[in-house]
Protein backbone atom coordinates (compact mmCIF):
# COMPACT_ATOMS: atom_id res chain seq x y z
CA UNK A 1 0.00 0.00 0.00
CA UNK A 2 1.22 3.50 -0.84
CA UNK A 3 2.29 5.65 2.12
CA UNK A 4 -0.21 8.13 3.53
CA UNK A 5 2.06 11.12 2.86
CA UNK A 6 2.41 10.26 -0.80
CA UNK A 7 -1.32 9.70 -1.14
CA UNK A 8 -1.92 13.12 0.39
CA UNK A 9 0.55 14.75 -2.00
CA UNK A 10 -0.88 13.06 -5.06
CA UNK A 11 -4.58 13.36 -4.38
CA UNK A 12 -5.03 16.78 -5.99
CA UNK A 13 -3.31 15.96 -9.31
CA UNK A 14 -5.08 12.60 -9.41
CA UNK A 15 -8.50 14.19 -8.93
CA UNK A 16 -7.72 16.82 -11.56
CA UNK A 17 -6.55 14.14 -13.98
CA UNK A 18 -9.69 12.08 -13.36
CA UNK A 19 -11.97 15.05 -13.86
CA UNK A 20 -10.09 16.12 -16.98
CA UNK A 21 -11.61 12.98 -18.49
CA UNK A 22 -15.14 14.14 -17.66
CA UNK A 23 -17.58 14.99 -14.90
CA UNK A 24 -17.67 12.56 -11.98
CA UNK A 25 -18.83 12.15 -8.38
CA UNK A 26 -16.99 11.21 -5.21
CA UNK A 27 -17.81 7.52 -5.01
CA UNK A 28 -17.01 6.91 -8.68
CA UNK A 29 -13.71 8.79 -8.34
CA UNK A 30 -12.61 6.66 -5.39
CA UNK A 31 -13.57 3.47 -7.18
CA UNK A 32 -11.66 4.47 -10.30
CA UNK A 33 -8.54 5.42 -8.33
CA UNK A 34 -8.67 2.14 -6.44
CA UNK A 35 -9.08 0.17 -9.65
CA UNK A 36 -6.31 2.02 -11.50
CA UNK A 37 -3.88 1.58 -8.60
CA UNK A 38 -4.73 -2.06 -8.03
CA UNK A 39 -6.13 -1.19 -4.59
CA UNK A 40 -2.79 0.32 -3.56
CA UNK A 41 -4.09 3.86 -3.39
CA UNK A 42 -6.41 3.78 -0.41
CA UNK A 43 -7.78 6.28 2.02
CA UNK A 44 -10.96 6.66 4.05
CA UNK A 45 -13.76 7.53 1.66
CA UNK A 46 -14.88 10.46 3.79
CA UNK A 47 -11.48 12.14 3.46
CA UNK A 48 -12.01 12.75 -0.25
CA UNK A 49 -14.74 15.32 0.30
CA UNK A 50 -12.76 17.89 2.30
CA UNK A 51 -10.18 17.77 -0.51
CA UNK A 52 -12.86 18.27 -3.15
CA UNK A 53 -14.33 21.19 -1.20
CA UNK A 54 -10.89 22.75 -0.78
CA UNK A 55 -10.17 22.39 -4.51
CA UNK A 56 -13.53 23.92 -5.28
CA UNK A 57 -12.73 26.82 -2.95
CA UNK A 58 -9.46 27.31 -4.82
CA UNK A 59 -11.41 27.53 -8.09
CA UNK A 60 -9.84 24.40 -9.61
CA UNK A 61 -13.06 22.45 -9.91
CA UNK A 62 -16.78 23.17 -9.81
CA UNK A 63 -19.75 21.09 -8.78
CA UNK A 64 -23.45 20.69 -9.36
CA UNK A 65 -26.14 18.45 -7.95
CA UNK A 66 -27.99 16.37 -10.48
CA UNK A 67 -30.19 13.35 -10.50
CA UNK A 68 -28.56 10.03 -11.32
CA UNK A 69 -30.20 7.25 -13.32
CA UNK A 70 -31.35 5.70 -10.03
CA UNK A 71 -33.25 8.91 -9.22
CA UNK A 72 -30.98 9.80 -6.33
CA UNK A 73 -29.21 13.15 -6.32
CA UNK A 74 -25.45 13.17 -6.56
CA UNK A 75 -22.94 15.97 -6.54
CA UNK A 76 -20.94 15.92 -9.75
CA UNK A 77 -17.60 17.63 -10.08
CA UNK A 78 -15.87 18.93 -13.18
CA UNK A 79 -12.57 20.66 -13.80
CA UNK A 80 -12.32 24.39 -14.46
CA UNK A 81 -9.77 26.22 -16.61
CA UNK A 82 -7.61 26.97 -13.55
CA UNK A 83 -7.76 23.27 -12.71
CA UNK A 84 -6.52 22.34 -16.19
CA UNK A 85 -3.60 24.72 -15.77
CA UNK A 86 -2.88 23.30 -12.30
CA UNK A 87 -2.97 19.77 -13.72
CA UNK A 88 -0.43 20.73 -16.38
CA UNK A 89 1.87 22.14 -13.69
CA UNK A 90 1.41 19.02 -11.54
CA UNK A 91 2.23 16.76 -14.49
CA UNK A 92 5.44 18.67 -15.17
CA UNK A 93 6.48 18.43 -11.50
CA UNK A 94 5.71 14.74 -11.19
CA UNK A 95 7.41 13.99 -14.51
CA UNK A 96 10.50 15.83 -13.31
CA UNK A 97 10.57 13.96 -10.01
CA UNK A 98 10.07 10.66 -11.82
CA UNK A 99 12.87 11.38 -14.30
CA UNK A 100 15.26 12.42 -11.51
CA UNK A 101 14.37 9.38 -9.43
CA UNK A 102 14.68 6.94 -12.32
CA UNK A 103 17.98 8.51 -13.39
CA UNK A 104 19.56 7.99 -9.98
CA UNK A 105 21.02 4.61 -9.10
CA UNK A 106 19.40 2.78 -11.99
CA UNK A 107 18.96 -0.88 -11.20
CA UNK B 1 -34.38 -7.12 11.32
CA UNK B 2 -31.88 -4.63 9.91
CA UNK B 3 -33.38 -1.37 8.69
CA UNK B 4 -31.03 0.53 6.36
CA UNK B 5 -32.88 3.83 6.72
CA UNK B 6 -32.67 3.64 10.53
CA UNK B 7 -28.97 2.75 10.32
CA UNK B 8 -28.36 5.74 8.03
CA UNK B 9 -30.29 8.00 10.41
CA UNK B 10 -28.09 6.80 13.30
CA UNK B 11 -24.98 7.35 11.16
CA UNK B 12 -26.15 10.88 10.32
CA UNK B 13 -26.62 11.56 14.02
CA UNK B 14 -23.06 10.41 14.73
CA UNK B 15 -21.84 12.79 12.04
CA UNK B 16 -23.85 15.79 13.24
CA UNK B 17 -22.87 15.05 16.86
CA UNK B 18 -19.24 15.25 15.75
CA UNK B 19 -19.95 18.65 14.17
CA UNK B 20 -20.30 17.68 10.50
CA UNK B 21 -22.79 20.18 9.16
CA UNK B 22 -26.13 19.32 7.61
CA UNK B 23 -27.36 19.52 4.94
CA UNK B 24 -23.91 20.22 3.59
CA UNK B 25 -21.59 18.31 3.47
CA UNK B 26 -23.64 15.61 5.17
CA UNK B 27 -25.95 15.12 2.16
CA UNK B 28 -22.98 14.43 -0.06
CA UNK B 29 -21.45 12.01 2.44
CA UNK B 30 -24.78 10.21 2.77
CA UNK B 31 -25.06 9.96 -1.00
CA UNK B 32 -21.60 8.36 -1.02
CA UNK B 33 -22.57 5.97 1.77
CA UNK B 34 -25.68 4.87 -0.13
CA UNK B 35 -23.61 4.29 -3.28
CA UNK B 36 -21.14 2.21 -1.29
CA UNK B 37 -23.90 0.14 0.34
CA UNK B 38 -25.64 -0.47 -3.01
CA UNK B 39 -22.36 -1.56 -4.60
CA UNK B 40 -21.65 -4.07 -1.83
CA UNK B 41 -25.18 -5.43 -1.91
CA UNK B 42 -24.76 -5.95 -5.68
CA UNK B 43 -21.57 -7.86 -4.86
CA UNK B 44 -23.61 -10.21 -2.69
CA UNK B 45 -23.31 -8.86 0.85
CA UNK B 46 -26.36 -8.55 3.06
CA UNK B 47 -27.63 -5.03 3.73
CA UNK B 48 -26.40 -4.99 7.33
CA UNK B 49 -22.91 -6.15 6.45
CA UNK B 50 -22.77 -3.85 3.43
CA UNK B 51 -23.69 -0.91 5.65
CA UNK B 52 -21.09 -1.83 8.28
CA UNK B 53 -18.32 -2.13 5.71
CA UNK B 54 -19.34 1.05 3.87
CA UNK B 55 -19.70 3.18 7.00
CA UNK B 56 -16.37 1.86 8.31
CA UNK B 57 -14.71 2.73 5.00
CA UNK B 58 -16.19 6.22 5.22
CA UNK B 59 -14.02 6.98 8.25
CA UNK B 60 -14.63 8.30 11.74
CA UNK B 61 -16.92 11.30 12.12
CA UNK B 62 -14.39 13.28 14.18
CA UNK B 63 -11.66 12.83 11.57
CA UNK B 64 -13.95 13.86 8.73
CA UNK B 65 -15.02 16.96 10.64
CA UNK B 66 -11.41 17.85 11.40
CA UNK B 67 -10.45 17.48 7.70
CA UNK B 68 -13.36 19.71 6.65
CA UNK B 69 -12.23 22.32 9.17
CA UNK B 70 -8.68 22.23 7.78
CA UNK B 71 -9.97 22.45 4.21
CA UNK B 72 -12.23 25.39 5.07
CA UNK B 73 -9.30 27.30 6.59
CA UNK B 74 -7.15 26.67 3.55
CA UNK B 75 -9.79 27.47 0.96
CA UNK B 76 -11.18 30.64 2.44
CA UNK B 77 -9.77 33.80 0.84
CA UNK B 78 -8.44 36.37 3.31
CA UNK B 79 -11.32 38.78 2.69
CA UNK B 80 -13.83 36.04 3.37
CA UNK B 81 -11.99 34.99 6.56
CA UNK B 82 -12.20 38.58 7.79
CA UNK B 83 -15.77 38.81 6.64
CA UNK B 84 -16.74 35.67 8.54
CA UNK B 85 -14.83 36.69 11.64
CA UNK B 86 -15.75 40.35 11.82
CA UNK B 87 -18.55 40.85 9.29
CA UNK B 88 -21.28 39.38 11.48
CA UNK B 89 -20.20 41.35 14.55
CA UNK B 90 -19.93 44.50 12.44
CA UNK B 91 -23.39 44.08 10.95
CA UNK B 92 -24.95 43.22 14.34
CA UNK B 93 -23.26 46.29 15.89
CA UNK B 94 -24.54 48.41 13.02
CA UNK B 95 -28.13 47.29 13.59
CA UNK B 96 -27.87 47.83 17.36
CA UNK B 97 -26.24 51.23 16.80
CA UNK B 98 -29.01 52.15 14.33
CA UNK B 99 -31.62 51.24 16.96
CA UNK B 100 -29.94 53.25 19.72
CA UNK B 101 -29.18 56.25 17.52
CA UNK B 102 -32.70 56.42 16.11
CA UNK B 103 -34.23 55.98 19.57
CA UNK B 104 -32.24 59.00 20.78
CA UNK B 105 -33.36 61.05 17.78
CA UNK B 106 -37.00 60.09 18.30
CA UNK B 107 -36.74 60.98 22.00
CA UNK B 108 -35.17 64.34 21.24
CA UNK B 109 -37.20 65.39 18.24
CA UNK B 110 -39.78 67.86 19.51
CA UNK B 111 -42.00 67.80 16.42
CA UNK B 112 -43.22 64.25 17.05
CA UNK B 113 -46.73 63.95 18.37
CA UNK B 114 -47.32 61.23 20.96
CA UNK B 115 -48.83 58.95 18.34
CA UNK B 116 -45.96 59.53 15.90
CA UNK B 117 -43.42 58.82 18.60
CA UNK B 118 -45.17 55.53 19.40
CA UNK B 119 -45.20 54.62 15.70
CA UNK B 120 -41.50 55.52 15.43
CA UNK B 121 -40.60 53.26 18.35
CA UNK B 122 -42.76 50.52 16.87
CA UNK B 123 -40.85 50.86 13.58
CA UNK B 124 -37.53 50.53 15.40
CA UNK B 125 -38.71 47.53 17.37
CA UNK B 126 -40.02 45.84 14.21
CA UNK B 127 -36.71 46.57 12.43
CA UNK B 128 -34.64 44.93 15.14
CA UNK B 129 -37.03 41.99 15.42
CA UNK B 130 -37.19 41.51 11.64
CA UNK B 131 -33.40 41.48 11.32
CA UNK B 132 -33.10 39.05 14.24
CA UNK B 133 -35.85 36.82 12.81
CA UNK B 134 -34.31 36.87 9.33
CA UNK B 135 -30.94 35.88 10.81
CA UNK B 136 -32.45 32.81 12.46
CA UNK B 137 -35.20 31.85 10.06
CA UNK B 138 -33.62 32.24 6.63
CA UNK B 139 -31.47 29.08 6.97
CA UNK B 140 -34.51 27.14 8.21
CA UNK B 141 -37.17 28.43 5.83
CA UNK B 142 -35.18 28.72 2.61
CA UNK B 143 -33.55 25.81 0.83
CA UNK B 144 -29.80 25.91 0.41
CA UNK B 145 -29.06 27.05 -3.11
CA UNK B 146 -26.63 24.59 -4.64
CA UNK B 147 -26.16 26.47 -7.86
CA UNK B 148 -23.90 29.48 -7.64
CA UNK B 149 -25.58 31.22 -10.58
CA UNK B 150 -29.00 30.87 -9.00
CA UNK B 151 -27.56 32.19 -5.75
CA UNK B 152 -26.09 35.21 -7.55
CA UNK B 153 -29.45 35.86 -9.22
CA UNK B 154 -31.26 35.69 -5.84
CA UNK B 155 -28.74 38.03 -4.20
CA UNK B 156 -28.88 40.46 -7.16
CA UNK B 157 -32.69 40.43 -7.03
CA UNK B 158 -32.52 41.30 -3.31
CA UNK B 159 -30.21 44.23 -4.03
CA UNK B 160 -32.30 45.46 -6.97
CA UNK B 161 -35.55 45.10 -4.98
CA UNK B 162 -33.96 47.09 -2.17
CA UNK B 163 -32.89 49.87 -4.53
CA UNK B 164 -36.25 49.92 -6.33
CA UNK B 165 -38.11 50.14 -3.02
CA UNK B 166 -35.87 52.99 -1.85
CA UNK B 167 -36.39 54.99 -5.06
CA UNK B 168 -40.13 54.27 -5.09
CA UNK B 169 -40.48 55.40 -1.49
CA UNK B 170 -38.37 58.56 -1.82
CA UNK B 171 -39.71 59.67 -5.20
CA UNK B 172 -43.30 58.48 -5.23
CA UNK B 173 -44.60 57.72 -1.76
CA UNK B 174 -43.26 60.63 0.28
CA UNK B 175 -44.16 63.47 -2.17
CA UNK B 176 -47.71 62.16 -2.68
CA UNK B 177 -48.84 62.55 0.89
CA UNK B 178 -48.98 65.57 3.11
CA UNK B 179 -46.93 64.28 6.01
CA UNK B 180 -46.11 66.33 9.06
CA UNK B 181 -42.32 66.66 9.71
CA UNK B 182 -42.65 63.97 12.37
CA UNK B 183 -44.75 61.85 10.00
CA UNK B 184 -42.04 61.93 7.32
CA UNK B 185 -39.53 60.57 9.82
CA UNK B 186 -41.91 57.89 11.04
CA UNK B 187 -42.58 56.79 7.46
CA UNK B 188 -38.84 56.73 6.73
CA UNK B 189 -38.22 54.51 9.74
CA UNK B 190 -40.88 52.06 8.51
CA UNK B 191 -39.49 52.22 4.98
CA UNK B 192 -36.04 51.31 6.28
CA UNK B 193 -37.23 47.88 7.46
CA UNK B 194 -36.96 46.04 4.10
CA UNK B 195 -33.78 47.97 3.29
CA UNK B 196 -32.12 46.64 6.46
CA UNK B 197 -33.63 43.15 6.33
CA UNK B 198 -32.51 42.47 2.73
CA UNK B 199 -28.75 42.48 3.53
CA UNK B 200 -29.44 40.13 6.44
CA UNK B 201 -31.39 37.87 4.11
CA UNK B 202 -28.69 37.48 1.50
CA UNK B 203 -25.74 37.44 3.91
CA UNK B 204 -27.37 34.56 5.82
CA UNK B 205 -28.19 32.87 2.52
CA UNK B 206 -24.54 33.12 1.46
CA UNK B 207 -23.25 31.86 4.81
CA UNK B 208 -25.63 28.87 4.71
CA UNK B 209 -24.49 28.09 1.22
CA UNK B 210 -20.81 28.36 2.14
CA UNK B 211 -21.32 26.23 5.23
CA UNK B 212 -21.94 23.63 2.74
CA UNK B 213 -21.70 23.74 -0.98
CA UNK B 214 -21.55 25.68 -4.10
CA UNK B 215 -21.90 24.98 -7.77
Amino acid sequence: MIRKELVAASVEPLILALLAGGESYGYAMIQELKARSGDELLWSDGMLYPVLHRMEGKGLIKSRWRESESGRKRKYYSVKEDGKRALKAHREEWTLIYSVLSGLNPI
Amino acid sequence: MFDLEQAILAWRKQMTDAGVKAPVPLEELESHLRDAVEERVRQGLGEAEAFNVASGQMGRAGEIKSEFDKAAKLEMPLGQKWGDRYGVSFFASLIVFYGIWMTRLVMQYALFSGKERTLAFAALAVTELAVFAAWHLVPVLFPIIHNKRVESVVVSLCVVADAVWYVFFAWYVLPRFQFTPGGVRVMTLWAMIPILVAPTFFSVLRRSERAGVQT
